[in-house]
């Protein structure tokens, strides 16, 4: 085919030119094949948004519900190439739509589809932390459907800042696959907060849309009635949550006090002293997870995030079996051990002093500081030598 | 036709060979771009293709290229392209008037085949979408295409009438295979091109196979190949031969499987994922076996070949660099691995979104990627042309001998 009989005659220049081609050849096919192969689970162009099934069975939801679930959704929200929001929600679409979308560049070296590009592989195109990469993490990454936010500086009971939301994009989660953003612009930042609370507005909406019309049977199709209730008992509300704690700080934002100076080593040594009491208190039950001596080997080891968890009052064969229904497989997490000294909330003092106090929402990590109506585990004297003593556990001062 | 020559001039094979290795020299930089213009996601920063910006692309104003870091990678990938695509004309140019040897000839061909190719694909990542939107005009096409060869089929083979009807109905089962065959392979196409992370696969499997083609040009064009001196008698040459052409084709598949891992599809189920991880994982491991078998069975075996034994040696440091990198690149981009995030150091460390070392791990592992399957296709070549078993001379002499007899008898029943 390619050369002539001649070609491997010995002592020919031309020996060993056949296998040549044919080397090329091969691997030319293997591309072919493998890329054909391997390419049959590319997603979509425009990838849409998922609907949300967590712990329910797929057999619960019929297909006029679902439908009916997702043209609500898209009237109100859109899709994640176009989306859209209804009036009153206090969101900047403008800065969704520069998240939004298919990555992009244009000539003046703005971007668009930050999203996608940072964030979609491992959270998803819907935001419920099971993007392509999810399994790869421990923990998984946040589903933000939920609007629970881990590292916040608000009341255990209030949703975070845009400033908490933004820490956590510029400082990343050490020791997990959360990366910092440092590098990016400011208004990418921007832009990439506001579309995480637009995904986090449109989770809690679908959950209560689900509710509305597969538990309470709402008919269908759902009439201009249910919308407007949808609108205003979820869409809205929501949204209040997120403005009132933008609009008032001093009411949401927990304070961290001055930590009180330990002038010399006795005095330090009996602020750990008193530390270790605390954390050892049966009120507490910091050991029950964190272990006695902080290594993080507790006897509770079934802790898991709200958002990957058994169902309550079901036998280990039927959370099996619900597992797989979830959209990632259950993931235990693991309490902190603080001989480490790395913390994924941050690692100063007045990062600790915030975790003990406000706790870390979704997590079985209580808020043990003092809440609105509540008296709290701990006063904020208490809480600076737990963070003592706990500082104390790897050496640092 | 070309005008061949009947004899290779010494001054044509040196002149390709300079063109050959310009090829290459010129194709890893590019390839280097292409997995930064990756990285970065820039390939959207000039919109449009084949102009830039609505200007002629080698009249893009220097300031607007130069200002604007997407810009200037995905523009300067298509400029540098440009530069690949002309250096591949020239070597196509040389190696048809002035190369005697027929597989020189498909080579220079399917450079050139493959360059077009390979600027397409980049285009089409970009504008595909929108060239692909008018469905009315596309979804006829596979049917058009289908019909279109079997109409061709019928045609050239057509049976005369009177003919045997055993005949005339193979010709239409032909017709119809090829029919059906078209039809599917069109609409597949179709489908193919909507799909930009599809193309942005086949585009970045593209580059590292025509880096491997400029160095089999390299090879083929060098004073050694194309001079007098005989293989050597090998005793266990085959072994060799097929070891150094598996390891070459394992390379190649484990950048296929990593073009799936760089362009994982926004919205894949997560096991995906985790599914490319582990065949990455396993074929780096079988390549790392192939890897040490033949540096051992070279070593052993064709001690006497200094060019064979460097290449083979260079592809085994090239290897390690390139798990290296794979390694860095998983941290820089992941975090440490699961088993790992217990140890301090993993506990403290964080990911820092296009950092330096993060760009830096990432192309790296996509160049040396390429690198090391041109350093495994050159010494499979080599090991083809310098190494011959003990029995190949008596068995040429009988085949060639067998395919005398058989021409004639070919020619006959023509």
């Amino acid at each position: 085919m390619i050369s002539s009989d001649t070609d491997l005659a010995p002592g020919n220049p031309r020996q060993g030119v056949r296998p040549l081609a044919a080397i090329l050849l091969i691997q030319r096919a293997v591309i072919v094949v493998a890329a054909l192969f391997l390419s049959g689970c590319t997603g979509a162009e425009s990838p849409s948004f998922r609907i949300n099934l967590e712990g329910r069975h797929p057999a619960e939801i019929s297909d006029n519900q679902r439908d009916a679930i997702a043209e609500t959704m898209e009237e109100f929200f859109g899709t994640p190439d176009e989306p859209r929001l209804p009036d009153g929600t206090g969101l900047n679409l403008k800065l969704i739509e520069t998240a939004a979308g298919p990555v992009a560049g244009n000539a003046d070296g703005t971007e668009q589809g930050l999203f996608r590009q940072h964030c979609a592989a491992c959270h998803g195109i819907t935001g419920d932390g099971a993007g392509a990469m999810a399994t790869t993490f421990d923990p998984y990454p946040r589903d933000f459907r939920r609007g629970t936010f881990k590292y916040t500086t608000t009341r255990a009971d209030a949703k975070p800042l845009r400033s908490d939301l933004r820490r956590t994009l510029l400082r990343g989660i050490p020791g997990t696959g959360m990366p910092s953003f440092a590098e990016l612009p400011p208004e990418q930042l921007d832009a990439l907060v506001e579309y995480v609370i637009y995904l986090s507005l449109r989770g809690e909406t679908e959950q209560y849309l689900v509710q509305l019309v597969v538990d309470e049977g709402e008919y269908l199709p759902l009439g201009v009635d249910a919308k407007e209730m949808v609108l205003e008992d979820a869409v809205l509300w929501v949204a209040e949550q997120w403005a009132v704690v933008e609009q008032n700080p001093q009411e949401y934002v927990v304070p961290v006090p001055p930590r009180p100076v330990c002038g010399s080593d006795a005095e330090r040594a009996a602020s750990i002293a008193r530390g270790k009491e605390l954390y050892a208190s049966k009120d507490a039950q910091c050991a029950q997870c964190h272990g006695p001596t902080g290594a993080g080997d507790g006897e509770d080891e079934r802790i898991y995030d709200d958002w990957n968890k058994p169902k309550k009052g079901v036998t280990p064969e039927q959370t099996a079996k619900l597992a797989r229904l979830y959209t990632l497989p259950l993931q235990r997490l693991r309490a902190r051990d603080f001989r480490d000294g790395a913390f994924h909330g941050g690692s100063s003092p007045e990062d600790l002093y915030r975790r003990i106090h406000i706790g870390i929402k979704g997590t079985p990590m209580p808020a043990a500081g003092p809440q609105p109506g509540a008296k709290g585990v701990f006063t904020p004297e208490d809480i600076w030598d737990v963070v003592n003593y706990i500082l104390s556990l790897s050496g640092e001062k | 036709m070309p005008n061949r020559s009947n004899s290779t001039s010494p001054i044509a094979i040196r002149a390709a060979h300079y063109a050959a290795w310009l090829l290459a020299c010129a194709t890893f930089p590019l390839i280097w771009m292409g997995g930064l213009v990756t990285t970065y996601s820039a390939g959207m920063a000039v919109p449009d293709w084949p102009r830039t910006h609505g200007d002629n692309m080698f009249l893009y104003p220097l300031g607007s290229w130069l200002t604007v870091w997407d810009v200037f990678l995905e523009h300067g990938h298509r400029l540098l392209g440009s530069l690949v695509g002309l250096v591949t004309i020239a070597l196509a140019a040389l190696l048809w008037f002035r190369d005697k040897r027929p597989a020189m000839w498909w080579l220079a061909g399917v450079a050139l085949v493959g360059v077009c190719l390979q600027g397409v694909l980049g285009g089409l990542r970009v504008v595909g979408s929108k060239i692909f939107e008018t469905e009315i005009f596309w979804t006829p096409a596979p049917v058009f295409l289908s019909v279109a060869a079997a109409l061709l089929v019928l045609t050239v083979q057509a049976v005369p009438a009177g003919q045997s009807g055993r005949r005339q109905l193979r010709v239409w089962l032909r017709a119809a295979v090829v029919s059906v065959l078209f039809g599917a392979l069109a609409w597949f196409g179709i489908a193919a091109v909507e799909d930009r992370l599809f193309l942005a696969k086949v585009h970045g499997c593209t580059a590292p196979m025509f880096f491997a083609l400029a160095a089999s040009a390299v090879a083929a064009t060098s004073s050694r190949w194309v001079g007098d001196s005989p293989p050597t008698e090998t005793p266990r040459a085959r072994r060799i031969q097929c070891l150094t052409s598996l390891g070459a084709a394992a390379i190649y598949v484990q950048i296929v499987l990593g073009a799936n891992l760089r362009h994982v599809a926004p919205d894949a189920a997560p096991w995906w994922f985790t599914l490319w991880v582990w065949l990455h994982v396993i074929v780096a491991c079988g390549i790392v076996l192939l890897i040490v078998w033949q540096y051992l069975a070279a070593r052993r075996h064709a001690g006497d070949q200094p060019v064979l034994q460097r290449r083979i040696s260079l592809m085994a440091g090239l290897f390690s660099l390139q798990l290296a990198l794979g390694i860095t690149t998983w941290i820089t981009n992941y975090g440490w691995p699961l088993w790992f995030t217990q140890n301090f150091v993993a506990v403290e460390y964080t990911v820092v979104a296009e950092s330096f070392w993060q760009v830096l791990s990432t192309t790296a592992h996509v160049g040396v990627g390429s690198l090391c399957l041109a350093t495994a296709t050159s010494a499979a070549l080599w090991s083809k042309r310098l190494l011959i078993p003990p029995s190949k001379v008596l068995g040429v002499e009988k085949d060639g001998a067998k395919k005398a007899q058989a021409t004639p008898r070919k020619r006959h029943r023509k």
